[in-house]
């Protein structure tokens, strides 16, 4: 057990310290975030007060944008240098491969949320310092990350894998995408957890099923 | 060796088509709250159950690929989820034009619609995902398991998109907004069950040219 | 390879054929049997409180007189906005309640007729039924070029396939 903890702590550092020097994902996660964000306030009148529903959508649409190209960016940088293929030759098991993967995602979106979260804050003026938007946020991530990993280990191989990644990704997130928008919604008309309870529900499930399965499925994922 | 038109089943289908016909379009009573616009259920219908149980097959398919490494399953899996997607392409457009004057809107926030879309545009890139990665059995492995992950995820679809409409009410005005039964009278059940019937015979035909097709297309590439 | 390139195509002339058919068989059916829109202007009833008769006047101000059958269905909106279904022999007394609920509203009804008896009355409609035949035919249409381009596709790749390996079979 100790042991397992160790090594998804491992490939995690790895993946940020590798990050920390050219702080790649992280970039492109929150500029390409940001610049939807910005889209969007333009596109509609700036300035104006946006109805919460909206402003929500807007924000976990640019997330899981985002997110993808940045995952989809962090196995990249695996596969050009081969190094998923020495990892899966270490004598650990598949899983703890897959977790760890999923830590360092994790860890990543939520560094760019930092800072994509202050500019929405700006730009479409609701305050977002409460202990149920960080809790929403947070399910969120996990949600997107474990997804996201999945995806981004089984398409490692397939060509156009920048058009098909967000194919797959997207529609599978959706249940997802509906809790955080509609959670936040709610969050924004400052409503209570009694009301946002069945949403985190939702998107707890939601992180469980895929985690559960994907590390059911990882020797299958990672077989060669 | 399959021959496509010198088939059976494709005979009998036919011949079934034409019956079917003649049901829908003189026998069956035109009915009174939808008028004559009522009678694209009677293929509606049947097409959407027949593409949910294809996407059934896929996922069941895929589980028993996964398990017994037989290319069988694999075979049927990729010709039912293409059949599937064919009887799927016609239930959205079904849907949609019995919508329009039915509902006055094209498409709605309902669940079930919701639920039909995603999951439509799920296994729309599995096949794309299948046509993009390199042949060989790393490609089925992990078809499979993309569509075990769709099936695993068309309940919570359907969860999430049923508390949204809950949050947001769908508008829909039109002649038969209500939630009551299209085929109310016992004519338009039998027309109905032979519908669906017909388009099962047809299915099956429809699946028997694919994997016959898919069939040829590996013993072809083993040979060379 | 003839042959079976023309039996498709024959099948594909046939169905289309057998659809305008059946189109223009519906709208024999609808011409026996008119249709008034209009707003309802009279309702008789009998002594029982049963609905006998009514008037409706269309929008050019014709008058229409109409006889209920037992057979006479109804699909009406409430003032609420739920929709009441049912036929006469169900509902004798209420039909005549829910007309008179119409006449009070000036709510426009949709009647279909064979000149003497009413067959059903229904809100008025905003999609015609003649816009909804074209809908028809647009949708049978579609699903029947789909499913023989994809007849036609699987048959095309069948024969690539087929060719290929004879070369290879060849060699």
């Amino acid at each position: 057990m100790k042991n397992s903890l160790g090594s998804i702590y491992n490939i995690a550092k790895k993946d940020l310290l590798i990050e920390f020097r050219n702080k790649d994902v992280i970039l492109s996660i929150s500029g390409f975030a940001t610049i939807i964000i910005f889209v969007f306030s333009f596109a509609f009148d700036v300035g104006s007060s946006f109805s919460s529903s909206t402003a929500g959508g807007i924000l976990w649409s640019s997330i899981s944008f985002a997110s993808i190209t940045g995952i989809n960016r962090s196995f990249m940088l695996e596969s050009e240098n081969d190094t998923l293929g020495a990892l899966i030759m270490a004598p650990i098991s598949r899983d703890i491969i897959y977790l760890g993967k999923v830590v360092g995602n994790f860890i990543f979106i939520t560094i760019s949320q930092m800072v994509i979260l202050p500019i929405f804050a700006i730009l479409f003026n609701f305050s977002i310092l409460s202990i149920e938007f960080i809790a929403c946020c947070l399910l969120a991530n996990i949600g997107l990350s474990v997804v996201g990993t999945l995806f981004a280990s089984l398409t490692i191989k397939v060509r156009a894998k920048e058009v098909l990644l967000p194919m797959l990704f997207l529609p599978c997130i959706i249940p997802i995408l509906f809790s955080s928008i509609e959670a936040t919604s709610l969050i924004f008309e400052e409503k209570s957890w009694s009301d946002l309870s069945t949403w985190f529900q939702l998107t707890i499930a939601f992180n469980l099923i895929f985690l559960i399965f994907s590390l059911f499925i990882s020797n299958v994922i990672y077989e060669d | 060796m399959v021959n496509i038109t010198k088939n059976k089943l494709l005979i009998c289908s036919a011949i079934f088509m034409f019956i079917n016909l003649y049901l829908i379009f003189i026998w069956v009573p035109t009915e009174a709250n939808q008028g004559a616009i009522q009678r694209i259920l009677y293929i509606h219908v049947p097409v959407s159950q027949i593409s949910m149980l294809a996407i059934i097959l896929v996922a069941v398919s895929s589980v028993l690929f996964l398990w017994k490494r037989n290319e069988f399953w694999d075979k049927i899996a990729i010709a039912s989820a293409e059949i599937g997607l064919l009887y799927g392409t016609i239930m959205l457009l079904s849907g949609i034009l019995w919508a329009k004057p039915v509902w006055g809107v094209w498409w709605t926030g309902e669940a079930k619609l919701t639920t039909a879309l995603i999951l439509y545009l799920i296994y729309v890139s599995y096949i794309m995902f299948r046509n993009y990665f390199p042949v060989g059995s790393q490609g089925q492995r992990i078809a499979a398991i993309i569509a075990i992950i769709g099936a695993l995820d068309t309940p919570l679809i359907y969860f999430a998109a049923n508390l949204w409409s809950e949050a947001h009410p769908p508008i829909v005005l039109g002649p038969a907004s209500e939630n009551d039964s299209s085929f109310s009278s016992s004519d338009m059940r039998l027309v109905w069950l032979f519908s669906t019937i017909t388009f099962m015979i047809f299915f099956v035909y429809l699946l028997r040219i694919r994997y016959k097709l898919q069939d040829n297309i590996s013993k072809y590439l083993m040979n060379t | 390879m003839i042959h079976k390139k023309l039996l498709i195509i024959s099948i594909g002339i046939f169905s289309i054929l057998f659809f305008s058919l059946g189109i223009t068989q519906i709208n024999a059916q609808e011409s026996g049997e008119k249709m008034v829109s209009g707003i309802i202007t009279m309702v008789l009833l009998d002594e029982m409180k049963e609905l006998k008769e009514f008037q409706i006047t269309d929008f050019d101000g014709n008058n229409y007189k109409f006889i209920v059958t037992d057979s006479t269905e109804f699909g009406l909106d409430e003032s609420s906005g739920d929709r009441w279904v049912s036929t006469q022999k169900n509902t004798p007394k209420e039909s005549g309640i829910k007309l008179i609920s119409h006449q009070q509203r000036y709510a426009p009804v949709t009647v279909i007729h064979d000149g003497e008896n009413a067959k059903s009355i229904v809100e008025r409609e905003e999609g015609k039924l003649e816009n909804n035949l074209s809908y028809l035919f647009s949708f049978f249409l579609i699903t029947w070029i789909i499913f023989f381009i994809y007849i036609f596709y699987i048959g095309k790749k069948q024969k690539v396939i087929e060719s290929a390996a004879n070369l290879v079979n060849k060699r």
